[in-house]
């Protein structure tokens, strides 16, 4: 199916949604923070990154735009979660490098149908 | 017959008998008394009586009768009387006798001297009677009757002269008189037309002066209402609030009225000297600046120029030390022919005003700060309360697929309501949150053109079970002529849900109905959405409430049906964001209609803006970029984006967005041609297969076009005709599938063409990175290691825009803009700072005049360097255009 790498601060969202990745199929890899994050990137090499926007240390902005200004890292697609509800919002994540974009709290069907077409857009390499 | 009038023959023989018988009676005489004497001395005394009255007898021989009484007395005397009886019969036969030859004489005569004479009378009454003086006496004696008739001769021929004479003169007197006649005729017509003339005249005269005097009446009616006007005015002058002063072209006060007295202390003899102003203590507004008396709005009005109003603020003497504001109308005053004369000035006391006015800003402000922090306060809880939302949702929805899953259906229920509690709770949030991000302005329009049926279409499926969850039906009317609107589908949706959910809710049993029509109103098109039920209704004071922020309609309701009680209050101000209406109409007990219209096409630039774009939680740097960007006119910064391919449309928009700039879209040839003419973009980027009107058509018509020719157009197309594009004019030439970086690049460059970066740095590899990067996003690179030599690039060609280092061997980057800062021949090159070290916030305020920017020098800022550089760029090449 593939690696999910769920970069969350929260432990009860993290908790939650990784187990449901994983009943939905999905091998999942969890980070909680930026640096943790782009840590985990290059050593696991995910399929998809969930990347939740605030976030300690490193924001999930800045976090994306050093995961897309690198080679190695450049490919994977990147599905922001964010509690900020503003088209703004939006607007800010594709603009730091994000592929898609999602508002917390998460409906998870229509998650999971991003995360499916995220893998699907994924060029091959 | 009278003796002299007897003819002169008759005279003379007359004459010659009564001498012949006069003689012969003297002689008879003279003979008897001869006789008697003798007989008396013969008959002595005797005799003496008697011959007495013989001789008296003889004397008075008519007195016979007397004579017979004497004879009485003589008794005798016989002898006597017989003597005297012969004698008188003596005397008659002698004077017979003598009478005669006296008769016979004369008649003699008469042959020798009346004859002539009586000719001579004839011929004479012949003339007379004739008038013919041609006739001529003959002479035939050579006595005085021949002189005689020659004197008459001489007379007639010297009458007949006269008579000639006289006739001459006579004709000659007729002319005249002939010729008098004419002149006097002519004369009298003359004379009547010099009548007539003086009687048209006197007429005249009499309208002239009837005119005169109905003109002077009207002169003293208008003089009168001068007099009553003037003194209205002078009464206004005295007793208005307002200053006025007027000064003639000399700066002379030629009126002041009381009011401007006592506001500016002027007299009457002032005059507007150089120093007026400062005489008077007039300031700016701000207090501080003294208002320079040239640009005094009165001195302005006496020199024919009509400044605007103007506000002054006056120094107060002692007793009123706070001063006061004026606020200062003045024009010139010229007369018919616009020769300058005075100038008026009119001041008003505003103090009040303008006092109330700053408390009214600091108390809009403090509102305003308030508000912000109620909308971040807001943002911030919503964000706080959706994170354990996330979870409660997540493990409800997790626990309900354990149960089912694991066959533990009594849970399942209780999972649902926690869950359902949870969603409630969202949708809560997510009202409360759009209404105070409306209430903020920052709920952003993103206007797209979509099909009306095909959206209605969606909306009715999706709440299909919603709406006859109640046992209700759901009835569908869209009109086929509905068509295409360019609206917020995702904003018209929500309204459409709401209508339709509330329908829902309030009514059981009963229909629901979704009308769409497409009028024409006000010269434009509208798209008209009506839902009616047969539910509950509302009452008037309910239906008041309907549409207010932040109010429920009804507590209980809410509590009773579910739902925020804002989506009305949503839909309202998402309806007004698109220039459209909604309202409604219901009867308690028998159902509602709600309402709303809206453009066909919402016109971006009508619906108000979001004041407030950036997001609270932007970092402070990326935000100070993003003011200058904005301090931007729009125009300079705007792409247009014409392509058909919605697709094509969006990943340019955002590509472009990305880079900074404002983008308008077009989805149609004619479409873009008619915003290419409003909104003159900075560049247009062009697909060139469209339906209608392809790309080389709308390339053909810009260029064509005067006022848009200048545009730069990059043609992005899939089909390689590079050549018919730059033949036609196009600048640039992009490959469809578009590479954002190279579409970024291009637009760049067409924004700011061959705009010059300097980099200055002494690490190469710095160098390097930056230049490809900005020599990729579209501009000339040209790069220094050091201060000095940079300087010494500038002099060979002055960049658009250096970026600098700080710390560098020899000459580093603050001396740098010292030297740079010093040539004041011209304007001063942008600079940003990209460096490694922290910068004091003492450097920041330092360098703040010389230095753009500061950017921190991180290898992965490329994106916030890149955003420093087009900012800088553009406002330097707009400022060299500009110069």
């Amino acid at each position: 199916m593939g690696k999910i790498l769920l970069v969350e601060d929260n432990a009860m969202n993290r908790d939650m949604l990784s187990r449901r990745l994983i009943r939905s199929g999905y091998s999942v890899v969890i980070a909680e923070d930026g640096r943790q994050g782009i840590a985990s990137a290059h050593a696991e090499g995910p399929d998809v990154i969930l990347m939740d926007m605030s976030l300690p240390e490193i924001d999930g902005w800045e976090a994306t735009r050093q995961l897309k200004g690198d080679k190695s890292t450049r490919r994977i697609p990147v599905i922001a979660l964010t509690a900020h509800a503003m088209s703004s919002d939006r607007q800010r994540c594709l603009e730091a490098g994000c592929d898609d974009y999602d508002t917390k709290p998460v409906d998870f069907q229509r998650l999971l149908t991003k995360i499916h077409a995220a893998l699907q857009s994924v060029p091959e390499s | 017959m009278h003796l002299l009038d007897l003819s002169l023959k008759r005279k003379l023989t007359l004459f010659a008998m009564l001498t012949a018988s006069l003689a012969l009676l003297l002689a008879s005489a003279a003979f008897l008394a001869y006789d008697l004497v003798a007989s008396r001395s013969r008959l002595a005394d005797a005799l003496h009586t008697q011959a007495q009255i013989g001789a008296g007898t003889v004397t008075s021989p008519v007195a016979i009768r007397d004579e017979h009484a004497t004879e009485e007395p003589l008794p005798d005397l016989p002898p006597w009387r017989e003597r005297l009886s012969r004698y008188p019969g003596a005397i008659v036969l002698l004077t017979l006798a003598g009478a005669l030859v006296a008769l016979l004489l004369s008649m003699r005569v008469h042959r020798l001297i009346a004859a002539p004479i009586i000719e001579l009378e004839q011929t004479l009454k012949t003339v007379a009677t004739d008038k013919n003086f041609t006739l001529r006496l003959k002479r035939t004696r050579n006595d005085e009757l021949g002189a005689l008739v020659d004197g008459v001769n001489a007379l007639l021929f010297e009458i007949q002269r006269r008579e000639m004479s006289l006739a001459r003169t006579n004709d000659a007197l007729l002319t005249q008189t002939r010729q008098l006649n004419h002149e006097t005729s002519e004369r009298q017509r003359l004379q009547h037309e010099l009548a007539t003339l003086a009687a048209t005249l006197e007429q005249r005269v009499a309208e002239r002066t009837s005119a005169a005097e109905q003109r002077a009446r009207e002169l003293k009616g208008s003089r009168d209402a001068l007099t009553k006007q003037t003194r209205i005015v002078q009464s206004i002058l005295d007793t208005m609030s307002d200053g006025v002063i007027v000064a003639d072209d000399a700066g002379r006060l030629i009126l002041t009225n009381p009011a401007a007295k006592r506001m500016l202390k002027v007299s009457d003899t002032d005059q507007l000297t150089d120093d007026w102003a400062e005489r008077h203590g007039f300031y700016r507004p701000d207090m501080v600046t003294p208002y320079p008396n040239d640009e005094f709005p009165l001195m302005q009005a006496i020199r024919g120029r009509a400044p605007d109003s103007a506000q002054v603020f006056v120094l107060g003497d002692r007793r009123d030390s706070q001063g006061a504001w004026l606020n200062v109308d003045a024009m010139p005053l010229r007369d018919e022919d616009g020769v300058l004369h005075n100038g008026l000035a009119i001041f008003r006391n505003i103090t009040a005003s303008k006092r109330a006015e700053d408390a009214l800003l600091k108390a809009k402000n403090a509102a305003e700060a308030a508000n912000r922090s109620k909308s971040q306060f807001l943002a911030n809880m919503s964000h706080e309360l959706r994170t354990p939302l996330n979870a409660i949702i997540g493990y409800s929805e997790m626990l309900q697929e354990y149960a089912r899953d694991t066959g533990q259906e009594e849970s399942i229920a209780d999972l649902e309501k926690i869950h359902g509690a949870g969603r409630h709770l969202q949708s809560l949030i997510d009202d409360i949150l759009d209404l105070s991000k409306i209430e903020a302005g920052k709920m952003e329009l993103l206007l797209d053109t979509f099909d009306v049926t095909q959206m209605i279409h969606e909306v009715t499926t999706t709440l299909q079970t919603l709406v006859e969850k109640n046992g209700n039906s759901l009835e569908v009317n869209c009109a086929a002529e509905a068509g295409f609107m360019h609206a917020d589908m995702t904003k018209v949706r929500q309204v459409l849900f709401n209508f339709l959910s509330n329908a829902g809710k309030f009514t059981e049993n009963g229909t629901v109905r979704l009308a769409v029509s497409r009028v024409n109103e006000d010269g434009r098109d509208w798209v008209r959405f009506a839902v009616s039920d047969t539910g509950i209704g509302m009452t008037e004071a309910q239906m008041a409430r309907l549409f207010q922020d932040f109010t429920q309609v009804d507590a209980s309701t809410t509590r009773k049906y579910g739902g925020t009680g804002l989506g009305l209050a949503i839909s309202r101000r998402y309806c007004e964001m698109m220039g459209g209406r909604i309202d409604c109409d219901s009867t308690a007990g028998k159902g509602s209609t709600f309402r709303f219209e809206l453009p066909a096409k919402v016109d971006a630039r009508e619906v108000s803006r979001p004041v407030d774009v950036r997001d609270v939680s932007r970092p402070a740097d990326a935000a100070d970029a993003g003011d200058s960007q904005a301090s931007l006119p729009s125009a300079d910064n705007l792409v247009l984006v014409i392509d058909d391919d919605p697709v094509a449309r969006e990943l340019m928009t955002r590509v472009l967005s990305k880079e900074g700039f404002e983008v308008a879209t077009a989805a149609s040839g004619a479409e873009g041609l008619a915003l290419a003419r409003q909104l003159r973009p900075a560049v247009i980027t062009l697909d060139v297969i469209m339906p209608d009107m392809d790309g080389w058509s709308v390339l053909a018509a810009l260029k064509g076009s005067r006022d848009l020719a200048d545009i730069p157009v990059v043609i992005a197309t899939m089909t390689d005709d590079r050549h018919t594009g730059y033949v036609l004019g196009a600048s640039d030439y992009l490959a469809k599938p578009i590479d954002a970086a190279r579409l970024a690049g291009v637009v760049n460059r067409n924004v700011s063409p061959g705009a010059l970066v300097l980099v200055v740095d002494d690490d190469p590899a710095a160098r390097q990175i930056t230049g490809r990067l900005l020599r990729k996003a579209g501009w000339r690179v040209i790069e220094a290691e050091n201060g000095r030599v940079a300087l010494r690039r500038v002099e060979e060609e002055r960049p658009d825009l250096i970026l600098l280092d700080l710390n560098m061997p020899e000459m580093d980057g603050f001396s740098l803009i010292d030297a740079l800062r010093r040539d004041t021949s011209q304007p001063p090159i942008p600079i940003v700072v990209v460096t490694a070290k922290d910068v004091t916030e003492e450097e920041r305020q330092r360098w703040k005049g010389s230095v753009g920017q500061f950017v921190q020098k991180v290898a992965h800022r490329q994106e916030e360097l890149l955003g420093a550089v087009r900012t800088h760029v553009r406002a330097s090449v707009k400022l060299k255009r500009v110069a």
